[in-house]
């Protein structure tokens, strides 16, 4: 321990210039998020403005530079005592490795882990949470923070032997990292990949354990090569993964398919209203076409949501050729039960076989991947004019405009601590005109209603700021389709907030005989 | 303790390539304790990778090290309590001050002698409040002294201390070291041969990773001896001299060279057998730096002999 503090204090003494660059950062960045919430209550009088453009553009760009202060920070703390090279003056002093680590350990704790703790709790007092009914998912997000930021940055350290060599390090996995970013685009346009809760944990923990192991062995045998390797390897393995998807597997354990339609959850069947056509879309890239496939999906359950995550076809044609499509993402809006049990799929396919079979009656079975999802007790908020919280959704704020007359709400803004809520639907009642202070006139207005959230389970999001901005988008919201003219929400108004938990995930089956491929828009074929 | 049995360091065909280039080759030497041991050879010999070796700063390619009875690779960490090492290269931390330094280093050592530090301060003339990036190569090598001899280490190694520093600092340096030669043992490399003739009983020889020799200085300067012969008329070379018989010149009615394996009355037979006809033989004993350049040069006429023997019989010739 005496040789940890040792290391610890020299460190600490010849770094404080750079500690008080990144606190400052970081008080800054205390000081200016929380205006990015009020200000999200009078949007528009503020972030036109230039003072308010400024002081969001100002903090926006500090969450950018507190991890780059991070990054400055453990580069100079790593290289203090450089682990490549053959010349530094403390190979041959009695360093314990072990110790040396923990002495550097202790300084990324003090100096980053305890002030963006410190800043976390704060922010999220300032936000209207209170941080101590947060404490795991604080923890959930500062681990989050280490293994997607902070190990890379001190594996890479580890392997540089000065601060210019890991700028020029970090400036050449950059283009390397959007080469990744690409192949991976390309592979969920191809829809090649999709994503299962499984698959983001995998690839977080590999590179926690490979950042890990890396800054280990560096540590333990100053084997840069070696560790260098080790790095490497993380994003081959991503790209390889991406590449060879085992998306089936892990698709069948997180989704299992229930045997005959008797058990099934959701019972889903092709409904196409003659009415209503639909036609195949051009893709990007244009080698794909989209096709559309109508469903009428009946729960077992009531008050239940479905909600779809992925497809994958598979199509036989009369003369017995067949294609399989791999797993695709889906991005299908939900539907308030009860209401409406339409919903309207769709997947991809080459373009050079929609031509070869288009016109013929193919046999088309999918498979779908999806979430049932259960509503919970509502809960009624009477609108105020000021912040109100939301239990188990966030905090919100009447959303006002510098058109619009003074103490009118034109919607409303809300934030969520850690992560975004779970799936919840709001509803509520717009007026027409101002309110001028009243309460609506009961059975006027007009029914608006909006979906946020998500069904991601995790404790917390990766992110700087533990508050987040919950996005949604209320119908009705505007009078006119030119979007001139904003409906406003009375005070006392209510506005109702049912949450979605999930109860089940599990795969399904349409089974479509005679089939024709849909013709694609005039111009596009 | 007897040194034989017990010896600070001990190399066993110590091996270490980078790439396809074998920097060291099969280096077995042993440093008793008590010694003051110099490696010496020429540029590129393999001098800093042996000492690299020792501090287990490389690794070996083969063979192993035991330095103060213990396997070279496992060395570190409290290992190094016992060991002082200065290098003409060593990175040391420039942003430091040398008072901030030897308060740094303190720390790291249990044996460190307060006492020993304010001595070496006052003997070296060390301005402790500046910053060692401000000092000169001559007051950074002695604060590192410094900084490695206040905890009485039981082993110094030195690679090339006293390369590039004038008169006076080397001198400071030297004296610094042989006040403390009598509790410890020094390994060291140098060009400086004057200084290493002056100090070490132990001396070893590295030629192209290859270790010539190895042994005990008065050893050494008795077994080289620079030999006059002179002749009644001038003579060619005899053919198939001794190897031992490095550089053989002749000029006139003198033939010189350099014997490397001198004893009175063997030597005294060869040349009668060689020379029959010798008025005179005279053989007067080398300073280090003739030894050493007699070596050099031999080893390097050999190396062209055996790349181009074509080129290097004309050139006997001439």
């Amino acid at each position: 321990m005496k040789q940890i503090l040792h290391i610890f204090l020299k460190d600490t003494r010849r770094f404080w210039p750079e500690i008080l660059v990144s606190l400052a950062i970081t008080a800054g960045f205390i000081w200016l998020c929380p205006g990015e919430w009020q200000r999200a209550g009078i949007y528009g009088a503020d972030s036109y403005s230039l003072a308010g453009g400024s002081l969001m553009a100002m903090s926006s760009a500090l969450e950018v530079l507190v991890p780059v202060t991070w990054w400055l920070l453990i580069a100079r703390v790593i290289q203090a005592e450089s682990l490549v090279g053959d010349r530094q003056f403390w190979l041959t002093r009695p360093y314990e490795w072990k110790k040396l680590l923990a002495a550097k350990v202790l300084f990324v704790v003090a100096f980053i882990y305890l002030p963006i703790f410190i800043a976390q709790c704060l922010l999220m007092l300032l936000g209207g949470f209170n941080p101590v009914s947060y404490i795991p998912g604080l923890f959930c997000n500062l681990l989050l923070l280490t293994g997607i930021l902070v190990l890379p940055i001190v594996a890479l350290a580890t392997v540089t032997s000065n601060f210019a060599r890991l700028t020029l390090t970090l400036l050449g996995v950059a283009p390397g990292l959007l080469i990744l970013a690409a192949i991976s685009a390309l592979a969920a346009m191809r829809g090649s990949s999709i994503a299962t809760p499984i698959d983001s944990r995998i690839s977080f923990v590999c590179l926690f354990c490979v950042c890990v192991a890396a800054i280990a062995k560096q540590y333990a045998r100053r084997d840069a090569r070696l560790s260098r390797l080790l790095l490497v390897a993380i994003p081959v393995l991503f790209v390889a993964s991406g590449l060879i998807a085992p998306d089936v597997l892990l698709i069948n354990r997180t989704h299992p398919l229930v045997a005959g339609q008797a058990g099934a959850p959701v019972q889903l069947s092709y409904h196409l209203d003659p009415r209503t056509g639909f036609s195949a879309s051009v893709g990007t890239p244009a080698s794909i076409i989209g096709i559309p496939i109508p469903l009428e999906a009946n729960t077992a359950t009531e008050g239940t949501i479905v909600v779809f995550e992925g497809a994958k076809a598979d199509i036989e044609a009369p003369d017995g050729a067949h294609w399989t499509s791999p797993w695709q993402r889906l991005d299908v809006p939900y539907q308030v039960p009860g209401e409406n049990h339409d919903y309207l799929t769709l997947f991809t396919m080459p373009r050079a076989l929609y031509n070869r079979w288009k016109g013929m009656p193919l046999s088309v079975h999918v498979t779908y991947e999806l979430s049932l999802a259960k509503a919970a007790p509502a809960t009624r908020v009477a609108m105020p004019m000021s912040d109100f919280a939301v239990p188990d959704f966030g905090v919100c704020t009447p959303l006002t405009n510098w058109m619009i007359p003074f103490n009118e709400a034109t919607g409303i803004a809300c934030r969520s601590a850690l992560r975004q809520p779970t799936i919840t639907y709001i509803s509520l009642v717009w007026s027409d005109a101002p309110c001028n202070g009243k309460p609506a006139e009961a059975g006027s207005g007009v029914q608006g209603s909006g979906w946020a959230g998500g069904l991601d389970r995790e404790t917390a999001d990766f992110g700087i700021s533990p508050v987040k901005t919950v996005s949604f988008l209320l119908s009705n919201g505007l009078k006119d389709q030119r979007g001139q003219e904003p409906r406003y929400l009375c005070p006392g108004t209510p506005i109702t907030f049912t949450r979605y938990d999930l109860i089940r995930r599990a795969q399904a089956e349409v089974s479509i005989r005679d089939f024709h491929l849909p013709d694609l828009p005039r111009g596009q074929d | 303790m007897n040194p034989t049995t017990n010896p600070t360091i001990r190399t066993e065909n110590l091996s270490r390539s980078f790439g396809r280039t074998a920097a060291l080759a099969q280096v077995s030497l042993t440093v008793p304790e008590g010694a003051i041991y110099a490696l010496v050879g020429a540029n590129g010999a393999g001098k800093t990778t042996l000492i690299k070796l020792l501090m287990n700063i490389f690794r070996p390619t083969a063979g192993s090290a035991q330095v103060l009875g213990i396997d070279s690779r496992r060395l570190a960490g409290k290992r190094f309590t016992h060991i002082g090492y200065v290098s003409e290269n060593q990175e040391l931390p420039e942003t430091m001050t040398v008072g901030a330094m030897l308060d740094y280093c303190r720390g790291f050592y249990p044996e460190w002698d307060r006492s020993l530090e304010a001595q070496l301060v006052r003997q070296f003339d060390l301005p402790l409040g500046r910053k060692l990036k401000h000092l000169s190569r001559g007051m950074k090598m002695k604060a590192a002294f410094a900084s490695s001899l206040a905890y009485r280490p039981t082993l110094i190694v030195l690679d090339e201390p006293f390369s590039g520093l004038d008169p006076l600092v080397r001198d400071e340096l030297i004296e610094g070291l042989l006040e403390r030669a009598p509790e410890t043992t020094i390994f060291l490399s140098s060009h400086d041969l004057a200084e290493i003739e002056s100090l070490s009983s132990h001396v070893g020889f590295l030629e192209q990773g290859r270790l010539l020799f190895s042994e005990e200085m008065p050893v050494l300067m008795h077994r080289f001896r620079d030999v006059t012969v002179t002749l009644d008329a001038p003579a060619p070379l005899p053919a198939n001299l001794p190897t031992a018989w490095l550089q053989p010149q002749t000029a006139d009615c003198v033939v010189r060279f350099v014997h490397s394996n001198y004893s009175e009355p063997a030597a005294a037979r060869e040349l009668a057998e060689f020379f029959p006809a010798a008025r005179n033989i005279a053989f007067d004993p080398l300073p280090l730096r003739q030894i050493f350049l007699a070596i050099s040069k031999s080893g390097r006429a050999r190396s062209e002999a055996q790349a181009d023997p074509h080129a290097a019989a004309k050139g006997t010739a001439a």
